[in-house]
């Protein structure tokens, strides 16, 4: 027998969860974004440690419902080891789509930890 | 690991001498009640009288004044709407409050689009009515005064009592969802000067799908299912014999064992909050300490989403909020009715003990709630709501 423990969330969703990645902050961070849903209150910050146009280190801290917390978790386990530009490039479609799907009226939570990143990188980029 | 069942005010399991009483009457005995013209519709009919008696007994009432039902829900929007049904000509109010369970606020709203006058009263910060708001607000055009004996989600008692005595001599009808309250705490029909009770079979150890509206002697209301006249009249369609048989059998057993049931949950209950609250800080209880059902805890921990906790909870099954909509994404209406800030509402976990947790479960339910609890406060940044 297969199925999420969750009626709403999947099993990948719930792992990010209970074991999130790169959790916590940076220390001496090069860049940081910090996003806030305006009608629930849900926050996701992120801090980088860059180098070159590299993510040399990502961490992150969130405050909120599973799904903000879940797409924090997953976008802090995208942006690792990557360039810059590909940490711009990821948007929330891509987000929920790792998270196994997210409910229609979260999707505002599962976009905070990408406005995050954009926030902390937007102009970072030797190309943008 | 071993799983922990905290969440007795959404359902609770049937016992396994009610199961044992119910099970003959689905099989072997399969009649028709209403047959009773041969001996197997007479035995089913006197298995359902007894049934009737022992739901009766429990709640202080006349066995005739018990009409079985198919759950709360059906009860209270046969008492809502048949008391609307049935008011005299000049009399379109109706008084309800806040922090109702949505069996009765959407009937009620369903009434208001239907030209009755509502007044929902407001609780104060324990979740109370005050039973002088009460008195002020019925008037001449007021037919029915409906409140919850006990709150499901924070587990406060409503002053059933003095707002019954406003009823009575106000000549209101007066009704009164106990389905949180039956097997927890005395729910006794006559003393309480109710007209019309609302009961469930599934949240005191019994089957689900069976309830029961409680009408009194001599009160009169139109049914809300009419066709082959079965309870007498009052609500047609063929009884679920089985369910009433263990809902009578989880009636004779709350009977017998609600006093020690009630101090068991209690003690369970004081220990959990006391290990919560002396292990976690920024924890705050909601509802009344004092007054409230002996197996509710509703508490709000701060900086963290409920529903964020509950996944973290992995061997506990809790709640954050009412069953019915706890995949509604608002926070809970009866924690914002107690003057609760989203914030807060977000944070808070209703824990609903029952007959089978013991001291052992509690105290791993606290060990868990404390690891969860920082790990998640751990997470937020500086400055998080």
């Amino acid at each position: 027998v297969s199925g999420s423990a969750h009626a709403e969330y999947a099993d990948v969703l719930l792992d990010h969860l209970r074991h999130p990645r790169h959790p916590g902050e940076v220390t001496a961070a090069d860049a940081e974004g910090r996003a806030q849903h305006e009608d629930c209150g849900d926050v996701v910050r992120l801090t980088f440690r860059l180098r070159g146009d590299h993510v040399a280190e990502v961490r992150f801290q969130a405050a909120g419902c599973p799904v903000a917390l879940a797409a924090a978790s997953a976008v802090a386990e995208r942006l690792a080891g990557g360039t810059i530009d590909q940490a711009l490039a990821l948007g929330p479609g891509e987000v929920e789509r790792a998270l196994g799907g997210v409910p229609e009226r979260k999707r505002g939570c599962a976009a905070l930890a990408t406005e995050a990143a954009r926030l902390a990188l937007a102009g970072r980029t030797r190309t943008g | 690991m071993e799983r922990i069942f905290l969440d007795h005010h959404a359902t609770t399991p049937v016992l396994p001498e009610v199961a044992e009483a119910m099970s003959r009457w689905q099989t072997e005995r399969f009649a028709n009640p209403s047959s009773a013209v041969y001996i197997e519709g007479l035995e089913a009919s006197r298995a359902v009288d007894r049934a009737r008696e022992q739901v009766a007994a429990l709640v202080g009432a006349r066995a005739s004044e018990v009409v079985f039902t198919s759950g709360a829900t059906e009860a209270n929007n046969a008492a809502l709407k048949g008391a609307a049904w049935s008011r005299r000509e000049g009399r379109d109010h109706l008084l309800t409050c806040a922090v109702e369970h949505k069996a009765v606020l959407e009937p009620v709203e369903w009434l208001r689009r239907q030209g009755v006058r509502v007044t929902v009263l407001p609780v104060d910060g324990v979740g109370r009515v005050d039973p002088g708001a009460v008195s002020e607000v019925v008037g001449e055009s007021t037919f029915l005064v409906s409140i919850q004996w006990a709150n499901g989600e924070v587990g406060t008692l409503q002053p059933v009592e003095e707002i019954g005595r406003v009823c009575r001599e106000r000549g209101v009808l007066f009704h009164v969802d106990a389905a949180q309250a039956l097997g927890k705490v005395e729910v006794d029909f006559g003393h309480y000067g109710a007209d019309l009770i609302s009961l469930s079979a599934h949240k005191s150890y019994g089957p689900k799908g069976i309830g029961a509206l409680v009408v009194r002697r001599g009160v009169r209301i139109d049914p809300l299912l009419h066709g082959g006249g079965q309870e007498r009249g009052r609500r047609s369609g063929t009884i679920h014999v089985a369910g009433a048989v263990g809902f009578g059998a989880a009636c004779e057993i709350a009977a017998r064992e609600l006093t020690d049931l009630a101090a068991r949950l209690r003690s369970l209950r004081d220990r959990l909050w006391g290990g919560i609250r002396t292990r976690i800080p920024r924890v705050r209880r909601n509802g009344d300490p004092d007054r409230a059902l002996p197996n509710n805890l509703n508490v709000t921990f701060e900086g963290v989403y409920a529903q964020a906790l509950i996944q973290g909870l992995r061997h506990v099954a809790v709640s954050s909020g009412s069953a019915c909509s706890s995949s509604n994404p608002e926070p809970s209406y009866v924690l914002r009715a107690l003057g609760l800030s989203d914030a807060l509402a977000d944070g808070a976990l209703r824990f609903g003990l029952g007959r089978g947790n013991d001291e052992r479960q509690v105290d791993s339910v606290v060990e868990a709630l404390v690891r969860e609890v920082e790990r998640l406060r751990a997470l937020a940044p500086v400055g998080a709501p």
